[in-house]
């Protein structure tokens, strides 16, 4: 049961997300869950970061990889699904 | 054949990577090297408690320096891309309110879209409340980041891209009509600008002191691990955050404000 609660287990727990969120970014065909996909990959960077003791990388990658960068995204798909369906 | 190719390029690559890492398991620790000094020497050197802004900002200001003009450079390049985008066109509603009301302020104009929008779409409560409650917490913290850059992990692009989040905040609680109006994007980018020069300003005050560009010349006022100490990182954790902020709201506004947005015929 301690297992369970010790830092290299969740580690690899979070490895093993990284890894397998990456390979569904490139794989899913559909872009707006490959955005998402991709956000989830930003977060277990940053949840890995803190493990690894650098809090202020862990804010940005939190803030950057995890939020604007899946907006930036999503508002450009919006802009282009518009401008599709016009067309 | 081009399977082929794909295959043995990547087995050359495993085997290589394989290699490196054997290589780099043998290195030597690098803990007796030039981190080593900086480690040991920042509280004396510079008053700051977080290593990691101390090195940052002033052992390796120039690299800050570099990094923050890319980001800078970025946002110049898309504002002057969307610039022209949104010059050339309206949102439809305000071209019917333009049309129908031509004497009426901007101020008038602005509330009577905000109400055409409320019958229009109706917003979600859940969206709407919990935003209520974000906002002002994600604020607050990104305020705190910046402000103890030198005290606590963070600093000031960490600070400030997490205020810039809240244009995202408001974008998806109330919509992109009250964006675009509450943000004045103009102004934001000036702002940016003067988080920019004041960046380099601060950088020139080593020189205007004698020494070289980017040397912490007022570290020595306030105790080390106070909120205000450490010199110009505490300035330069100011401005950059004020920059980044900037910049990154900027770029966020403008993204919004195509949104809606039709070509002029």
């Amino acid at each position: 049961m301690s297992a369970l609660f010790n830092t290299n287990f969740l580690n690899t727990l979070i490895i093993i997300g990284i890894v397998v969120s990456a390979i569904f970014t490139v794989i899913i065909d559909d872009i707006l869950p490959c955005v998402i996909a991709s956000s989830v990959v930003g977060t277990f960077i940053a949840l890995e970061f803190l493990l690894l003791r650098a809090p202020d990388v862990a804010i940005a990658e939190g803030a950057v990889g995890a939020i604007l960068t899946p907006f930036i995204f999503v508002i450009t798909l919006k802009k282009v699904n518009e401008k599709e369906g016009k067309g | 054949m081009k399977k082929f190719l794909a295959w043995f390029s990547l087995s050359i690559l495993l085997a290589f990577s394989v290699y490196v890492s054997f290589v780099m398991a043998a290195l030597p620790s690098t803990y007796n090297g030039i981190s080593n000094i900086i480690v040991k020497n920042t509280i004396e050197r510079t008053g700051a408690i977080n290593a990691v802004t101390a090195i940052v900002f002033d052992f390796r200001g120039y690299d800050t320096l570099g990094e923050s003009f890319v980001l800078f450079t970025a946002v110049s390049g898309s504002a002057v891309i969307l610039r022209n985008y949104k010059k050339n066109s309206v949102t439809p509603l305000e071209k019917d309110l333009k049309n129908s009301q031509k004497n009426k302020s901007n101020l008038e104009i602005i509330k009577e879209i905000d109400k055409k929008r409320d019958s229009i779409i109706e917003r979600d409560s859940i969206i709407v409340s919990t935003a209520n409650l974000v906002l002002p917490i994600s604020l607050s913290l990104g305020a705190y980041v910046i402000l103890h850059g030198h005290l606590s992990p963070g600093g000031g692009f960490q600070g400030g891209v997490l205020i810039a989040g809240a244009v995202a905040i408001v974008f998806l609680a109330y919509g992109m009509d009250r964006v675009s109006k509450v943000f004045n994007a103009e102004r934001i980018k000036v702002y940016e600008s003067v988080g920019a020069l004041s960046f380099l300003l601060l950088g020139t005050l080593g020189v205007v002191y004698g020494y070289n560009f980017f040397k912490n010349v007022i570290y020595n006022q306030g105790k080390p691990g106070m909120l205000y100490s450490s010199g110009t990182i505490f300035w330069m954790n100011f401005a950059v955050g004020y920059k980044v902020l900037a910049g990154i709201g900027f770029l966020l506004i403008t993204m919004i404000g195509t949104l809606n947005a039709e070509e002029k015929e």
